[in-house]
């Protein structure tokens, strides 16, 4: 495994997604998974940032900060993310029921299915005050089961 | 993310849209893509060019697609690249709208007049 090396860290909402997108095109630029796996990771990332930006700074009533490291293996690649929002396991929530039309369509609430979905491994655990979040996927298996 | 618009036979509009629908994606067509599917009738959104697909981006097609089907017109996804196609099927999207590969397969959901 690649030395893990310092975390990218986000204390904003606005600013801190288009600072996670500039990681990314970065560090897939460098890494060539290939399009399957960078687009299960990319949607996964976003959708677990944007989640604990938005929720944790909505309960906690004021900015957090989310920490992320992405480590490459022969075997894939491992997203930890850390952040000091209120606890929130989004491996455990609930998760909206599947509509039957458009009127019943709720718009939202589908960052988690997503997630669940494209990640191959999934860990969450509450330590020391921080929602820590691991995410594995299989470079070049990255389709959701 | 780009996007364009192009009338089609049977008072369609296609929507063209090209690169992220992430939230940068859905904020910069936001205002135009909500114009459209708040003013037509029959919408045909040409996915082919989107190569990503967040769950910000879903919110703006369902959005959309509620809009239209509200005032009992057509919503229709053209032609989804396959990892998309499969953010849409995860989120049940696929249930919920209609998706047509060609463009002659998408005008063939024309709402009755």
């Amino acid at each position: 495994m690649e030395e893990r090396g310092p975390p990218l860290v986000i204390n904003s909402d606005r600013d801190g997604m288009s600072l996670l997108m500039s990681w990314m095109d970065v560090r897939f630029a460098k890494l060539g998974l290939g399009h399957s796996a960078e687009f299960a990771i990319r949607l996964c990332l976003e959708e677990a940032v944007q989640n604990a930006l938005s929720h944790g700074i909505a309960r906690r009533g004021q900015p957090i900060t989310v920490k992320v490291w992405l480590d490459r293996a022969a075997s894939g690649v491992t997203i930890v993310m850390e952040d000091d929002g209120t606890p929130f396991d989004p491996l455990a929530a609930a998760l909206p029921e599947r509509p039957r039309t458009l009127c019943d369509a709720r718009i939202g609430g589908l960052g988690l299915v997503l997630i669940r979905r494209f990640a191959q491994r999934t860990f969450y655990e509450r330590r020391s005050e921080l929602n820590c979040l691991t995410l594995g996927f299989d470079v070049g298996h990255a389709n959701p089961t | 993310m780009q996007m364009t618009t192009e009338k089609l036979e049977h008072d369609a509009v296609k929507i063209v849209l090209i690169g992220r629908l992430d939230i940068a994606g859905s904020e910069q067509i936001a205002l135009t893509f909500d114009a459209v599917t708040g003013s037509e009738r029959f919408v045909i959104v040409d996915m082919s060019g989107v190569d990503f697909l967040a769950s910000i981006g879903i919110r703006s097609l369902l959005g959309g697609a509620k809009t239209v089907q509200r005032r009992g017109g057509r919503f229709v996804l053209l032609a989804p690249q396959p990892e998309v196609g499969k953010v849409l099927e995860v989120s049940g999207m696929l249930d919920l709208m209609q998706v047509a590969q060609t463009e002659q397969e998408a005008l063939q959901f024309a709402p009755s007049a």
